[in-house]
């Protein structure tokens, strides 16, 4: 029984904990978001299974993860309203080709990064030819281009 | 010419300043929270620290402890134990039945000469020179929540503590 509460207190804390931190925070920008990934999950790793090993165990760690994330989908899913706290909303950047300072300011993104990832999904150079940016859940960029 | 960007009703109103600001806001005071709580994890909330350590004392008995301490995590009890008038070179060492049940005593520096149990609890004997003994416990608590131990010489009054376990 302890495996299924510590998994999904577990499951709680990764959440609130992701939800906090931003949209950005292990988007994956930089290989150091990657490897503190990895670093994350070890640590998870240790209060999941505790000394217990066995596969009886494994199995009753990642359905209750699995089962968890499903109710939170269909959470999310049947009352949007929840779906808005657990996941958050995409947010808009750029709208138009104007870029919306307070936005940026309020998730720590800079036109720069923005352009990065203009250049590296739509091989944009600048932004005038940037029509929509929006942060999604992800926490990636989308990058709409102008179509004149 | 491009068209309109579409989002459903719920996101569209995500963008209005004044949920945004709210959801900052709510943001702001996640950060603040996570910030106490590792200032409160320095200062020894969760374990080792300055709010941590703590100390008991009873006739010819002196525990140093840890307050909070974390299931299935290693702390240390440190108990410095005089030996009895009547028994110069032994100290012996009383520790309290519902406190043994409740850890798993993993080390005990130096080398107890015996474990006896007793009334309600364990003794441990210990040669003591000049006249008294400091041992090291090295403890897991199994079980979270408040954990109760007594410790002292046998016969008389121990020194009590709680120690509060962490999941």
């Amino acid at each position: 029984m302890d495996a299924i509460l510590r998994a999904a207190a577990i499951y709680l804390a990764l959440l609130v904990i992701f939800r906090i931190s931003g949209k950005r925070t292990l988007a994956q920008v930089t290989t150091f978001d990657f490897v503190l990934l990895l670093v994350i999950s070890e640590a998870t790793q240790q209060a999941l299974l505790g000394e217990d090993f066995s596969v009886t165990m494994a199995v009753l760690v990642i359905l209750t993860f699995v089962t968890l994330d499903r109710i939170a989908d269909y959470l999310g899913w049947r009352f949007p309203r929840l779906g808005l706290v657990i996941d958050g909303a995409p947010v808009v950047l750029i709208e138009r080709g104007r870029p919306l300072e307070d936005r940026m300011r309020q998730h720590q993104l800079d036109l720069e990064q923005i352009l990065q990832e203009a250049r590296t999904t739509q091989g944009i150079r600048s932004t005038d030819e940037i029509d929509y940016a929006i942060l999604e859940r992800s926490g990636a960029i989308s990058v709409i281009p102008r179509r004149d | 010419m491009s068209g309109e960007l579409q989002l459903g009703d719920l996101e569209w109103r995500e963008q209005e300043p004044r949920r945004r600001r709210r959801a900052h806001a709510a943001q702001l005071v996640g950060w603040a929270l996570a910030t106490a709580i590792l200032v409160a994890a320095l200062a020894g909330l969760f374990g080792p620290g300055p709010l941590s350590t703590a100390t008991a004392s009873a006739p010819l008995v002196a525990v140093g402890y840890e307050r909070f301490a974390r299931q299935l995590g290693t702390t240390t009890v440190v108990v410095t134990v005089r030996s009895a008038p009547a028994e110069p070179g032994v100290a012996r060492l009383w520790i309290s039945r519902d406190y043994v049940e409740k850890i798993n005593v993993q080390t005990v520096v130096p080398q107890p000469y015996s474990w006896t149990a007793a009334r309600d609890g364990v003794v441990l004997a210990f040669p003591a020179l000049h006249g008294e003994a400091t041992v090291r416990l090295w403890v897991r608590p199994d079980r979270a929540g408040l954990l109760r131990g007594a410790i002292g010489a046998p016969g008389r009054r121990p020194a009590e503590f709680w120690q509060f376990v962490y999941p």
